[in-house]
């Protein structure tokens, strides 16, 4: 049997018809097999049983301490017919990957979201959760709000919020215990001179570094504290276009934080340490002030009862800020060829049963399910006491050319390779590209 | 004569249209995988296209490029990675010199040079990165010397070279073995008959086998400053995302940095045409080379 589209040999020669038809239909031929391999390429059956999502998740997830694999683990045992691969991306350029395949409409079925400017370019692309949420379940969720339209969730719902989430620095209490440090410093002057003090005593006072796979390391978390000089309001503000970021306050809250890397007192390789994390554990370093609840699970899983919260100190004043926000979500993706599957995913990280499995890791975003990370604790703690002043995490609402220069520069200030001057210029610079309809008044929501 | 020439005037309409037929679905595939998305990225790079909307915008994304400092960079970067190319060939011309002349150990030697070869970019990006980290093997050089070295890639003037020399070392095995390759085709006569003449070896590499392997020095040439136009974007992600601030930017770079990072689609799409152009003339201005050093 001649397999379709391979020609025969058996042209005779010299007979011009013969051999144009026979060249005619070895083209027909070949044209009818290509449409029939791009026919069926097309048109692959998916059966119900055998569902297969793509969910993307943001940076590490070490096995014994990855809430997305824990969550798809008890998800698949839920629902024997979905398979979930998931994939965990670096968290620098996450949302830049995220919406080029978007774009095109081959990103990820599920995948982790951000709130807030995070997640409006993606408004587009997201599915209402409403469909696959019940609504008592909605109203009970913390957070909610953050990922739904008009912040209100009585709207459109476009992630389901899996857990509550603080910048927040780490120090290590037996370094501070050795070093004869009692209590943590508050202001800058208490944080140079307790830095000293560990420098002297042979420890990295403060380390940083490419923690979540980037080249560089990120710098939302020190950025959010060092923005908390101005109040909230000046925040909106600066967002909106009416206070410039090259102002006196945050001119002098960088160059404070480059003196301490001039002083020797981050690592030398603070920039793009890929270490940063592992030296902080290893007890190389006193703290850790550029980091996230989300690695609270890692660090006392490490360090155990050693490590303790610290509010990065990057105040004249003793400092009252705490930087909190929704934390990620997992919105699902009008693109995806099994939106109903992966909506009941959504569902799942909402249920009792998700509940359950994030509070393994994290904080629950619904109440009644406990978690055993003290330092999640802590945080709580921190942002429930009446003399705090709770800002969100800044980056969630900057446009994403200002992000876009925060996120490249404000490292550059650290090291000194960019004068706070400059790099404050850059991202007054990004707000003023921004087309008109992006400059509008920013709101914090609840 | 008559009937003969009709029957070979139909035959070659007939031919022809075969021929036509045959090579159809290939112009086609090639025209829809590349002709219409290049002819949409040129539409594209004339609105303010943000993934959704697209209005027209003129010369606008055009004009902007030129009053951005960042562009330029970008642009300055670029042409220093293709300027790097010409030098980033010595290395590899004289390794496949020496391994040519069937050296002890050489077939070893073009296995170990040509297998890194296979290595993705990300992963050339991830080892070069640990390569000039501050602690790392680089700078264990400097610490025998008692000095701790730089932290090359964040450097804002150290960041470059370093990117640099890690896609020149990238592209040695390969550029190594197509070296090997043109040598190979090389007559043996003409170098024997110039060695009989008195000629030194300077002289045979210079006046016989050069010449001689012009189109593979050509062909080199081309395949890298395409290479380093459009091909590294990868390797510079892992070892720098960039920077420190633009100081690794190149075109290629930016196209993904303006249309992703900053949701500029448009502005992206006219980088990617100004990119396109200017590895255009680059070909263009070496193939000129080329031709006029084998016509002096």
């Amino acid at each position: 049997m001649c397999p379709v589209g391979v020609p025969t040999l058996s042209v005779p020669r010299n007979d011009q018809v013969n051999v144009r038809e026979t060249m005619m239909k070895m083209w027909l031929r070949s044209a009818l097999s290509a449409a029939m391999l791009m026919g069926a390429a097309g048109s692959a059956p998916v059966f119900a049983d055998d569902i297969t999502l793509t969910m993307w998740g943001q940076g590490d997830c070490p096995p014994n301490a990855c809430m997305g694999a824990a969550l798809v683990d008890a998800f698949q045992k839920a629902n024997p017919g979905i398979k979930i691969n998931l994939i965990q991306q670096p968290v620098d350029g996450y949302f830049t990957n995220l919406l080029a395949q978007s774009v095109i409409g081959r990103g990820p079925d599920i995948a982790s979201m951000w709130a807030g400017g995070y997640m409006d370019q993606f408004k587009t692309y997201m599915v209402d959760l409403h469909k696959y949420v019940a609504d008592d379940i909605l109203d009970s969720v913390n957070g909610v709000d953050f990922f739904s339209e008009g912040y209100n969730h009585k709207n459109a719902v476009y992630a389901a919020p899996n857990t509550a989430q603080w910048y927040i620095g780490y120090y290590n209490k037996k370094v501070f215990k050795d070093a004869g440090i009692a209590s943590l410093p508050t202001t800058w002057d208490e944080l140079s001179a307790d830095a000293k003090i560990l420098k002297d005593k042979g420890y990295t006072p403060i380390v940083q570094g490419a923690v979540d796979g980037g080249a560089s390391f990120a710098a939302w978390e020190d950025w959010s504290y060092l923005a908390a000089a101005l109040s909230p309001s000046d925040w909106s503000k600066m967002l909106s276009g009416e206070l410039p970021y090259n102002n006196p306050t945050l001119v002098a809250q960088l160059t404070k934080w480059a003196q301490l890397f001039k002083d020797g007192y981050f690592n030398a390789d603070a920039y793009n340490s890929p270490t940063a994390l592992d030296d902080f554990k290893a007890g190389k370093a006193g703290m850790y002030l550029g980091g996230g609840s989300w690695q609270a699970g890692q660090l006392v899983t490490a360090m155990g009862e050693d490590v303790g919260i610290i509010v990065p100190p990057y105040s004249d004043t003793p400092t009252r800020a705490a930087v909190s926000f929704a934390g990620g979500g997992y919105a699902v993706f009008n693109y995806s060829k099994n939106i109903d599957a992966a909506g009941k995913f959504a569902a799942f990280v909402l249920s009792d049963e998700g509940q359950k499995v994030i509070a393994q890791f994290d904080a629950p975003t619904r109440s009644g399910f406990p978690n055993s990370n003290p330092l999640l604790n802590d945080m709580a703690t921190l942002s429930g006491k009446p003399e705090t002043i709770n800002y969100p995490m800044f980056d969630n609402f900057t446009q994403a050319p200002v992000t876009d220069a925060l996120a490249r520069n404000v490292p550059q200030a650290l090291i000194g390779q960019m004068s706070p001057a400059d790099v404050l210029s850059a991202m007054d610079a990004a707000y003023a590209s921004l087309p008109a309809d992006q400059k509008k008044p920013i709101s914090f929501g609840k | 004569m008559a009937t003969t020439g009709r029957l070979l005037n139909s035959r070659t309409a007939s031919q022809r249209l075969n021929g036509v037929l045959f090579t159809l679905p290939a112009v086609l595939l090639v025209g829809f995988v590349m002709g219409l998305p290049l002819v949409q990225a040129a539409y594209y790079s004339f609105t303010s296209w943000n993934g959704a909307q697209a209005p027209f915008t003129g010369w606008t994304n055009y004009l902007n490029m030129l009053n951005d400092p960042e562009l330029r960079r970008s642009l300055v970067n670029s042409l220093l990675f293709a300027a790097s190319v010409p030098l980033g060939l010595v290395a590899p011309f004289v390794t496949a010199y020496v391994l040519h002349k069937d050296i002890p150990g050489s077939r070893l030697f073009r296995a170990l040079i040509f297998a890194p070869t296979a290595l993705s970019w990300v992963v050339i990006g991830m080892v070069a990165r640990q390569f000039f980290a501050l602690n790392g093997p680089l700078n264990s050089i400097f610490r025998l010397f008692g000095s701790s070295g730089p932290n090359w890639l964040a450097d804002s003037s150290l960041a470059l070279p370093a990117v640099i020399f890690t896609f020149n070392a990238a592209i040695y095995g390969i550029n190594t073995i197509i070296f090997l390759t043109g040598l190979a085709t090389i007559d043996r006569s003409t170098i024997e008959a110039a060695w009989l003449d008195g000629a030194r070896e300077w002289q045979v590499i210079i006046h016989v086998i050069l010449p001689a392997m012009r189109r593979f020095v050509e062909f080199v040439l081309i395949v890298t400053v395409i290479s380093s136009a459009t091909g590294i974007f990868a390797m510079i992600y892992v070892m720098t995302g960039g920077g420190p601030g633009s100081a690794t930017l190149t075109l290629e770079f930016a196209v993904w940095r303006r249309a992703f990072a900053t949701g500029g689609f448009g502005a992206g799409a006219a980088i990617g045409i100004t990119l396109m152009l200017v590895t255009l003339l680059a070909i263009g201005a070496i193939r000129l080379a080329m031709r006029d050093r084998s016509g002096a």
